[in-house]
């Protein structure tokens, strides 16, 4: 079995150790001589930063930092994912959120420079900042508006794109491969009619995941405000009328926006094979927005509406 | 029909002449389409362990390597192809995966053994569905493992002296802290 391994060409390897998280992917430089340069090139950058304080936002900040300068620059990124959680919870430890901003700007000037210096194939992008604390998240928001995240532009062939934060704004280039594409929260501005027009920018999506359906003006998400302006049954954007496939929504709040947004997609999605709706409900409402739910007029026959807890 | 001078006749005949035209197109022209025509049928595969094994033309299919010989010549019930990499219980196990709609489940019940042959069988007959399904089960199955786990799963011999992987860990210190118990 050894000698069978021994035979595997280095690409093999390599296409292994791409859906690893990077830290273990570095960890295999030590596994022999052959096994040594191999994390160099391994076309992934799959990092999970977690700390509570910081110090540890320095040491996973240097992680991230050593990767980027030690990998080969000449191996393109296929996939990039960067999970970014801090812990504001905790009582015990003071914040400077200056500190945190700090940090948070070098690691966003890092992932700019590795995105624009090595990744023109990148097929696979997750990006993920969960900021619980609130001030911070609000104080993002607003600058937002200005600086980008991270550079749309130069990710806009991906096949498959993972975000938390999404905008409509941003959402202005032409990303022709995107066939998967999930997003933590959708944040809507005026209605949902908006965000299908975003959607035409993706014309081949087969998959769309929303986790959560909100409005970035609070206090008026709630149930029975008006029917925003309903988009031209002509012009369905062409991923729905013809890629879609599957279709989740989380948190379902029973909100106009989410329900007209739900049955817009069961209505015109020829070939939809799966809708998945996650109700979210406090008071008693559930039946009576699986009933909503189930009545929809439906575009195809075959597809399955599922109702998760 | 009678106005533009053809009797019933004639047109069926040519309704005829056109669908032959069609089918004879289908099975030269398309490979794929072909493959339907073709359900059912089994291609003969001889094993490294010298057994002669019938498998689905649909399964056969996916095998590129098979592919573009039997794209070459003409495929009859007497075309029999030598995998001399691939043993008969791993040809088996294959099959069941491609029966089995690459469901991560079965992997589950693969050996280290067995995932690690399934993986250079993949290469060799350029199965790209399976080679990526087998790929992310070896994946799932070291993933946040030990570097002595990974050395065991592939049968690396540590060709480091020990002062040489203190020194490999001390530059990536980072890199081996809080990993999976074994």
């Amino acid at each position: 079995m050894a000698d069978l391994i021994s035979s595997i060409p280095d690409d093999i390897l390599l296409y292994i150790l791409s859906s690893l998280p990077t830290k273990q992917v570095v960890a295999t430089s030590v596994l022999s001589k052959r096994w040594n340069p191999l994390w160099r090139s391994v076309p992934s950058f799959d990092f999970s930063i977690c700390y509570e304080n910081r110090e540890e936002a320095c040491d996973h900040f240097h992680s991230v930092y050593s990767f980027l300068r030690s990998r080969d620059r000449d191996q393109p990124l296929l996939r990039f994912r960067l999970n970014y959680f801090i812990n504001c919870f905790n009582p015990t430890v003071h914040y400077s959120y200056r500190a945190i901003r700090d940090t948070e700007s070098m690691i966003k000037t890092r992932i700019e420079d590795a995105l624009l210096s090595g990744c023109p194939n990148l097929e696979d992008l997750e990006v993920k900042c969960i900021l619980i604390n609130a001030e911070l998240k609000f104080s993002r928001f607003s600058t937002l508006g200005n600086a980008k995240f991270f550079p749309l532009e130069i990710v806009k062939n991906v096949k498959v794109l993972s975000t938390d934060l999404f905008r409509q704004q941003d959402w202005i280039y032409e990303f022709q491969n995107l066939v998967q594409l999930k997003l933590d929260y959708l944040y809507i501005q005026n209605n949902w009619v908006e965000f299908l027009e975003t959607l035409r920018h993706c014309p081949m999506l087969q998959t769309l995941a929303i986790g959560c359906v909100g409005k970035i003006s609070f206090g008026s998400s709630g149930r029975g405000h008006e029917e925003g302006m309903l988009p031209d049954p002509q012009s369905v954007p062409a991923c729905i009328s013809s890629h879609l496939q599957t279709c989740s929504l989380g948190c379902y709040r029973g909100s106009m926006d989410e329900f007209l947004f739900a049955r817009y997609i069961m209505q015109n999605a020829k070939y939809l094979r799966t809708m998945k709706i996650k109700i979210y409900s406090y008071n008693g409402e559930k039946p009576d927005m699986i009933r909503e739910l189930s009545s929809c007029k439906k575009s195809s026959d075959t597809f399955k509406l599922s109702f998760d807890n | 029909m009678a106005e533009r001078g053809e009797s019933s006749e004639a047109v069926m005949l040519k309704k005829t002449e056109e669908e032959k035209l069609r089918k004879g197109k289908m099975i030269v022209g398309d490979e794929s389409k072909a493959g339907y025509e073709e359900e059912g049928k089994k291609v003969k595969l001889v094993t490294s362990d010298g057994v002669t094994m019938e498998v689905e033309i649909s399964i056969v299919k996916e095998m590129e390597i098979i592919q573009t010989f039997i794209g070459a010549t003409d495929t009859d019930d007497s075309f029999i192809f030598p995998i001399s990499n691939v043993s008969s219980h791993i040809l088996n196990q294959i099959i069941e995966l491609v029966k089995g709609e690459y469901d991560q489940e079965l992997a589950k019940k693969l050996s280290h053994d067995e995932l690690k042959e399934i993986l250079v069988a993949a290469n060799y007959l350029n199965m790209k569905t399976l080679f990526h399904f087998i790929a992310t089960a070896i994946a799932n199955v070291i993933q946040n493992k030990s570097v002595e786990f990974v050395r065991d799963f592939f049968g690396i011999v540590n060709d480091f002296t020990e002062e040489e992987e203190a020194e490999l860990r001390k530059t990536n210190a980072w890199a081996f802290e809080g990993v999976d118990e074994d």
